[in-house]
């Protein structure tokens, strides 16, 4: 009897254990999914959107992607990847729009990941969005760009290399 | 004790179910999501399918057709499918390497805008054009047929929708399944050799991507001069005890140094890139935090223009200017025999705190800005006159340089009129032979005006 008490605070200790760590993890990826969904429920309101080129409405969009992608970057480099995506929606190879651009599957990967709807943008990155609207473009004319430190695709090195900023490569 | 037993075993099957339900609850939103996101790729992919058949369509009719009139209708509606075409391959995840395929529906579109535009002002379209129209057909036609290839796996569900990383796979040992991403790849890979270049006058012509820059006179300057031009054209007090760092070099359309100027205090920092050829300072920004606003408007736009007047831009006149938080950005053009040049701007951002330069931006001016010999207008201001609509209430007429879409330049009047004195609008008349070229509306807002 003895034995069987002890097995069964034992076996009771153990489901507690388990259910503590399953409720955590399971809060976690409930989490995920929720950003998941609001990810998609994104995509869906860029389908609704006429073209257009970019304009003063879309400042706030872009100092958010700045946010996500350029945090902790110097100012010209915040710049710059405002300017990214002002070239994307101007270039006939990518969306006609800002929200296309940005939203474009697999496009930047701080929209894969939620970031950059985890944190409002700064002063600084309202102020670089900006400035890449009123036409300063520190890449000039530049597609793409990537952190070279970061395990990136093969494809994207062979792009021509305009220059780089911070951490940042900038290329056509 | 018995009790007790029972009651740990109950405990224990309590939380068995708990925890299915749990896990049961969760793979069963993850499969839903998972779901709603196949669903959006497999409509993207089957709105490609429609837009791109009926593109084919619309441009055998186009083809087939006799009658200019039906077919601006034809053509129009080719850029809308195509454009159609476009959006629903954005929405596919198979990465951004897709370009050419992208550019090669833009430029349908672009294109037929164009040639109805031709027919809608009675110009013929040329034999080199339809040989284009047929040529874009023709690939259209073998993209749909490849495009059909796929509908069976796409249909049930089967494909992958890969990216096109071909690294991305983990498992190297497998055989390469067969990816959307892929066939897709393939398919753009074979539009690069094989679709038309196309030279015409809309902005996604070929000959867009390769403009040279015009602007920069002058000879190749050293890296030492660079530096003296950099530390002499930006606006901050006590600029000799700047400490000044040399940059990346970027290597782009104007080969330029790049230096960041900083306060002692380090508290202000300008950036500012100075072309190699001719030494011309390309754009600079001060990033400064600007404080409450103790300047007037106009006291700010004169400012500017005792800055660009300071650094040998003496004919630029000042276009418009947007107020962003405590700073103005002005646009400046040069006025060259009465003529004012659009294409040649010039940005400068003023610091409504204290009146300093905290941003320029020339990149506008050095790629367009050259010595033109301009036609003579043959209309007359008084002929132009008549051409406006009697509603408006015409306010300035002057003659103006405007770009085309495909960055060409037409000499045209600019005529500065309002519509029951509320809106305000720019109508371009051309000065060859009085066309309507473009008409802008006027944006006011209480910081400043912008065209639309």
């Amino acid at each position: 009897m003895q034995n069987f008490r002890k097995f069964g605070k034992k076996l009771l200790y153990w489901f507690l254990l388990f259910f503590v760590s399953f409720s955590i993890t399971y809060l976690v990826m409930t989490k995920s999914a929720d950003s998941f969904l609001k990810k998609y429920g994104q995509e869906r309101a860029v389908y609704a959107q006429g073209d257009g080129r970019a304009t003063a409405d879309d400042v706030h969009l872009l100092a958010r992607l700045i946010s996500g992608e350029a945090r902790g970057e110097p100012y010209t480099g915040q710049v710059a990847v405002a300017a990214i995506i002002i070239n994307r929606v101007e270039s006939p190879k990518f969306p006609s729009t800002v929200s296309g651009v940005v939203y474009q599957p697999h496009a930047f990967e701080s929209v894969s990941n939620g970031e950059i709807w985890r944190q409002p943008p700064s002063d600084e990155n309202i102020k670089a969005a900006r400035a890449a609207l009123n036409g300063w473009d520190p890449t000039y004319g530049c597609l793409f760009f990537w952190n070279p430190s970061k395990p990136v695709s093969k494809w994207i090195w062979t792009r021509q290399i305009i220059r780089k900023i911070g951490n940042h490569v900038f290329g056509k | 004790m018995n009790l007790k037993r029972s009651a740990a075993v109950v405990g224990a099957l309590v939380l068995l179910i708990v925890l299915g339900w749990m896990f049961f609850n969760y793979s069963n939103r993850l499969a839903r999501a998972e779901n709603q996101l196949e669903a959006q790729y497999q409509m993207a992919f089957f709105s490609l399918l429609k837009h791109s058949e009926n593109l084919d369509m619309l441009l055998a009719k186009s083809i087939a057709s006799s009658s200019p009139r039906q077919n601006i209708i034809n053509l129009t509606t080719v850029w809308h499918e195509a454009e159609n075409a476009r959006m629903a391959l954005d929405r596919l995840p198979v990465g951004l390497k897709l370009q050419t395929s992208q550019k090669y529906l833009a430029q349908i579109g672009d294109f037929a805008f164009y040639l109805a535009k031709k027919n809608a002002s009675n110009q013929a379209i040329n034999d080199a054009e339809w040989n284009k129209l047929k040529e874009l057909r023709d690939q259209t036609r073998k993209l749909n047929i490849k495009l059909h290839d796929l509908i069976p796996e796409v249909k049930t569900g089967k494909i992958k929708w890969g990216s096109l990383d071909s690294e991305s796979s983990k498992d190297k040992a497998k055989p390469p399944e067969r990816s959307l991403g892929g066939e897709l790849g393939k398919i753009d890979e074979r539009l690069k050799d094989e679709a038309p270049t196309l030279t015409y006058d809309g902005p996604f012509s070929d000959h867009v991507e390769s403009i040279k820059p015009k602007g920069l006179t002058g000879p190749w300057i050293s890296e030492s001069k660079a530096r003296g031009i950099a530390r002499g054209f930006i606006d901050v007090s006590d600029k000799a005890n700047y400490s000044i760092k040399k940059e990346d070099e970027p290597k782009g359309l104007i080969p330029a140094y790049s230096y960041t100027l900083r306060s002692q205090s380090k508290k202000e920092e300008v950036v500012i890139d100075v072309s190699k050829k001719g030494g011309h300072v390309v754009w600079y920004l001060n990033p400064r935090d600007v404080k409450e606003a103790g300047v007037s408007i106009a006291d700010a736009i004169s400012k500017a223009e005792g800055f660009l007047r300071d650094r040998g831009f003496n004919n630029m006149i000042a276009t418009g200017s947007l107020r962003e938080d405590n700073v103005l950005t002005v646009t400046f053009v040069p006025l060259i025999n009465g003529v004012v040049i659009y294409p040649d701007f010039i940005k400068v951002s003023v610091a409504l705190d204290n009146e300093q330069i905290v941003g320029y931006n020339a990149q506008g001016y050095l790629i367009y800005h050259h010595k033109r010999d301009l036609p003579q207008p043959k209309l007359t201001k008084a002929k132009v006159k008549e051409l406006i609509k009697p509603d408006l209430d015409i306010k300035r007429i002057r003659l103006a340089l405007i770009p085309t879409p495909s960055r060409k330049e037409l000499l045209c009047y600019e005529v500065r009129a309002t519509l029951e004195e509320d809106e305000e609008f720019y109508i371009y008349i051309n000065a060859a032979n009085g066309h309507e070229e473009r008409i802008l509306k006027i944006i006011e807002t209480g910081d400043g005006n912008y065209t639309m």
